[in-house]
């Protein structure tokens, strides 16, 4: 193999160049402060034995600075992987269930075997991200890891894995909070032992990588094409989603999630206007080594003159999404990101009004249920006329339930259906994100802040997101791509202010956690009512749109020939699901992803037409969210789970068993 | 409505509710910290959140007869509006539940055991005056904290002579720990036993800070670690992992590593800082 340098990369280099100076600069900055970049050079070879600094220098510096180049070359090729293999640009190194598959490894391992991580932590999540990835494989296996369908099984294996992750974080805050450091990817190093356990796996896949290029090239041709010149697309499949977990396993392992790098540095390279794989992938790695590295130095630098602990995976997202925003309001629109086709995932169902109104009576009779049949502390019991005070308690959360499940939904199908992205989701869009952000930040810094004025500020948070999403999106006309990838910026803001906050160890961790769970505790009767009243308008107001919702996902040209005003009709979209998300976040926090199962699982039991999959996802979410919320309260009486943890749970079983069926 | 009668009934109805209704009051407490120094008070709680199970060391994770409301920030409502609690005491942390638990009974808020900027153990010692004010038994909080003092004051003495400062950290893995700091139950005990803190960073508001190894590096001092929760024998301070950064650490820190078990709740206030006393001074001793 010979990488000679490849061409066309003429404004990736320019980048490169940049930031290489900076990391440079930066470096030199650290090396000055601490005794000479002589003495700082000599250290990386030779530090003498009495020498403090240049003990540090040598065994936490010098790694520190190797691991970031390292860890951000192999998180950037494996995302140009991802993103080439499952032609989708939100494609990325952790769209495979790995991190979240190493994640609850670790936890179990600190609960159930601790002697198990004396023997060496990177192997047990080595192995935990190994199983996740085999299960997503085992789902998509049946249709050849065809793009649409591994996407989603690895959304859903995330899902499921990070409502493990949270139960057993809920349980257990304090003995696991040392585990929520690695959550938000840390690079502190002890010694050469990480860089050298980098090293050899990273290179081994640059090499297997280099071997792929040409068979991957092929794919931008399409299926049929590329099964015309003789391509094996299922092994290809196989061997490259392969690879790309190998690379991120070895990440995660050794210093955590680190989540931006790998989404954002093959993007930039793209819209920077490299088009050649080989080039893409060669400045994707450089890109994503030297933004990392930045970073790290940054996140350094910080930490000395502040005290405060940083970790480089969240700041790597705090810093990462302003560039992917500003990148986005810089460039011009590129015609043509391929559209995940998903008709394969179709069975049309006969009787839609019999199936409709059963999935009503089902909704029904799990209310029923939820405010009638409970555990006490003496056992189960039905409501009876003496008990009728537990209605006080159980009434907001099933109403509050049944609302939220309801309003998720159908931003879900309002979603899909106007961006043809069956990863969109209101979660997705980020206004959930922004809302939940705002209520995040207000919990940990105004202690005293009570309810009505968290629900002053979610609404602003939401709020503040649509309106940077509307003003980011106004001048490309709300292309869909560009309103996802917006989302995602905002979504990665979010998650790296929960990172940071949580990765304090902080016991007030814990309630922001349940609440971010998509928990009904904190609601009365009102709030239910509001909720569920909320529902059903905005559910007749989407029954409004559903000709534009039947035409947009076939493309703005289209559209606009029979008459249907693309712009504006994408705009009142947003502002509904933007509406229908700041709703349903307040009643049942920002990470239900009801909002993403439920179109789904409409379209799983075969309602395709615009008007059906809205009412079945608005039935299937509500149904969802209440039997979730029941069950969450009762199934480890007096212990919680929240409703949105129990749905993701729930959903994400019925969504792979739909997924295997196929 | 009558509450004596139906207290009657459901004190015979279910088992080891007679203490309680024995002393008057039924409290519930939504907090650790609280219920501990209640319970160290000698007024257990009728519900509390039940301990969690670290070590040995502890006590079983409920006083007899009490009922557990379940761990975490989210105490089952249901279960907590069955038991008619006469009070509810809950710290600033729990301020978002407050009004749906003002619909159960009167809900008292416990100032946190410890705010940035002020002596810890002072802080420590008015929550527990304001535990017993909120359960109207003044004289088991003086008498908590007399005791306390007390046996401080025994500890101190058996103190070797001449001890470097001490960095109390808790190692989540080879690159990070937990180090403790002011504003805390650890750094109040130190004080009080007459001891250096070698960490005088930050700290957050509950008395500690994340740190990734190289922030300790520098430090000189004398390491104590507190071991992980659910590890059943600790490991022997001869096999304590060191690599890298850790295989410096000990020579510039003159002597051992002293090891802790994980014995009391670290956000506690005056009872769990003594547990905190009574596990470091013998192991200062004995590795001495």
């Amino acid at each position: 193999m010979s990488v000679v340098l490849p061409s066309g990369g003429g404004q990736g280099a320019r980048l490169c160049l940049i930031l290489g100076l900076l990391v440079a600069l930066a470096a030199s900055v650290t090396l000055h402060a601490a005794g000479g970049v002589a003495h700082g050079l000599r250290a990386l070879w030779a530090p003498a034995a009495e020498d403090v600094p240049a003990l540090f220098l040598h065994y936490a510096w010098w790694p520190r600075l190797a691991v970031s180049l390292l860890a951000g070359a192999g998180l950037a090729l494996a995302g140009t992987l991802m993103q080439q293999l499952l032609r989708n640009p939100l494609a990325s190194p952790m769209t495979l269930g790995v991190a979240p598959g190493a994640n609850v490894a670790l936890m179990a391992a600190t609960l159930y075997a601790p002697a198990a991580l004396e023997a060496g932590r990177e192997w047990i999540a080595f192995a935990g991200g190994g199983l996740a990835m085999l299960l997503v494989f085992a789902i998509a296996w049946r249709r050849q890891l065809s793009p649409v369908v591994t996407v989603l099984a690895g959304l859903v294996v995330n899902l499921q894995l990070g409502a493990v992750a949270v139960i057993l974080l809920l349980s257990n805050y304090e003995a696991l909070s040392g585990q929520l450091i690695w959550g938000a990817g840390s690079l502190a190093q002890n010694g050469w032992g990480g860089a050298l356990y980098l090293l050899p796996r990273l290179a081994i896949g640059a090499i297997l990588m280099a071997m792929l290029l040409r068979p991957l090239a092929i794919l931008e041709i399409g299926d049929a094409g590329a099964r015309s010149l003789g391509i094996p697309l299922g092994p290809l499949r196989f061997a490259g989603l392969g690879l790309a977990v190998l690379l991120t396993g070895s990440i995660v392992s050794s210093v955590g999630v680190i989540g931006f790098i790998g989404l954002v540095a093959p993007n930039i390279v793209r819209m920077a206007g490299v088009r050649a794989l080989p080039a893409r992938a060669f400045w994707a790695a450089l890109l994503g080594a030297l933004l990392l590295a930045l970073t790290d130095l940054g996140v350094q630098y910080a930490t000395g003159c502040f005290g405060i602990f940083l970790t480089t995976g969240a700041m790597t997202s705090l810093l990462g999404a302003p560039i992917l925003l500003w990148l986005l309001a810089g460039l011009r629109p590129r015609p043509g990101l391929p559209r995940a086709a998903d008709a394969a995932i179709a069975h049309r169902h006969g009787a839609t009004r019999a199936l409709l109104g059963g999935l009503g009576a089902a909704l029904l009779a799990m209310m029923a249920i939820g405010l009638a049949l409970g555990q006490s502390g003496e056992g189960w019991a039905w409501l009876t006329p003496g008990s009728a005070g537990l209605l006080e308690w159980r009434l907001p959360r099933v109403l509050a339930a049944a609302g939220g499940g309801t309003m998720l939904a159908l931003a879900g199908v309002l979603i899909q259906r106007l961006t043809g992205n069956p990863m969109a989701s209101p979660e997705v869009l980020g206004i959930s994100g922004g809302c939940g952000m705002a209520l995040l930040l207000a919990v940990f810094l105004l202690p005293a802040a009570s309810g009505g004025m968290l629900v002053g500020i979610g609404i602003a948070g939401a709020a503040a997101t649509l309106a940077a999403l509307l003003l980011l999106n106004r001048r490309t006309g709300f292309a869909p791509e560009r309103v996802l990838l917006t989302g995602v910026a905002v979504n990665a803001l979010f998650g790296a202010v929960q990172a940071t906050l949580l990765a304090r160890g902080d016991p007030r961790g814990q309630e922001a956690l349940a609440w971010l769970a998509g928990s009904t505790y904190y609601l009365d009767a009102a709030s239910g009512v509001t909720a569920l009243g909320l529902a059903i308008a905005l559910t007749i107001a989407a029954g409004l749109f559903v000709r534009w919702l039947e035409v947009l996902p076939l493309g703005a040209t289209v559209a606009r020939g029979i008459g249907i005003p693309v712009l504006a009709a994408r705009l009142a979209l947003l502002l509904l699901v933007s509406l229908l998300t700041a709703c349903a976040t307040l009643v049942v926090g920002p990470l239900s992803f009801v909002g993403l199962l439920g179109p789904h699982l409409a379209r799983l039991l075969g309602l395709h037409r615009a008007g059906q999959q809205l009412a079945g996802a608005a039935l299937a979410g509500a149904l969802l969210m209440v039997t979730s919320d029941w069950i969450g309260r009762q199934i480890l009486f007096p212990w919680e789970i929240p409703a949105g943890i129990v749905a993701s749970l729930l959903g994400g079983a019925y969504f792979i068993w739909g997924l295997r069926r196929l | 409505m009558a509450p004596l009668p139906r207290r009657a009934l459901l004190a015979a109805l279910l088992p080891g509710r007679g203490a309680q209704a024995a002393t008057g009051l039924w409290i519930a407490v939504l907090d650790l910290t609280i219920a501990e120094t209640l319970i160290a008070m000698g007024r257990p709680p009728a519900a509390m959140l039940p301990r969690p199970q670290f070590s040995a060391g502890l006590d079983s994770s409920l006083p007899d007869g009490a009922t557990a409301l379940a761990s975490g920030a989210q105490p089952n409502l249901e279960l907590l509006a069955s038991l008619r609690p006469d009070i509810i005491l809950i710290t600033p942390l729990m301020n978002r539940a407050r009004p749906r638990l003002a619909r159960i009974a009167p809900v008292t808020v416990i100032p946190a055991p410890y705010r940035p900027g002020l002596d810890s153990w002072g802080q420590m010692v008015a929550f527990t005056r304001s535990v017993g004010t909120a359960i109207g038994d003044t004289g088991a909080a003086e008498r908590l904290v007399a005791d306390t003092d007390r046996h401080f004051a025994v500890l101190r003495g058996s103190v070797p002579a001449g001890m470097p400062p001490l960095l109390v950290i808790r190692q989540w893995d080879d690159r990070h720990a937990r180090v403790y700091g002011r504003n805390g139950l650890v750094q109040a005990a130190l004080d009080r036993l007459g001891l250096r803190n070698a960490w005088t960073g930050p700290t957050n508001a509950f008395g500690f800070a994340q740190v990734g190894i190289e922030s300790i590096f520098g430090l000189e001092g004398r390491l104590v670690v507190i071991d992980p929760p659910f590890i059943e024998k600790p490991v022997a301070a001869s096999e304590y992992r060191m690599s890298g950064l850790w295989r410096y650490m000990p020579r510039r820190w003159s002597e051992e590593v002293v090891r802790i078990p994980y014995v009391f709740h670290h956000f506690g206030a005056l009872n769990d800082s003594r547990r905190f006393a009574d596990a470091l001074v013998p192991r200062l001793e004995v590795a001495r």
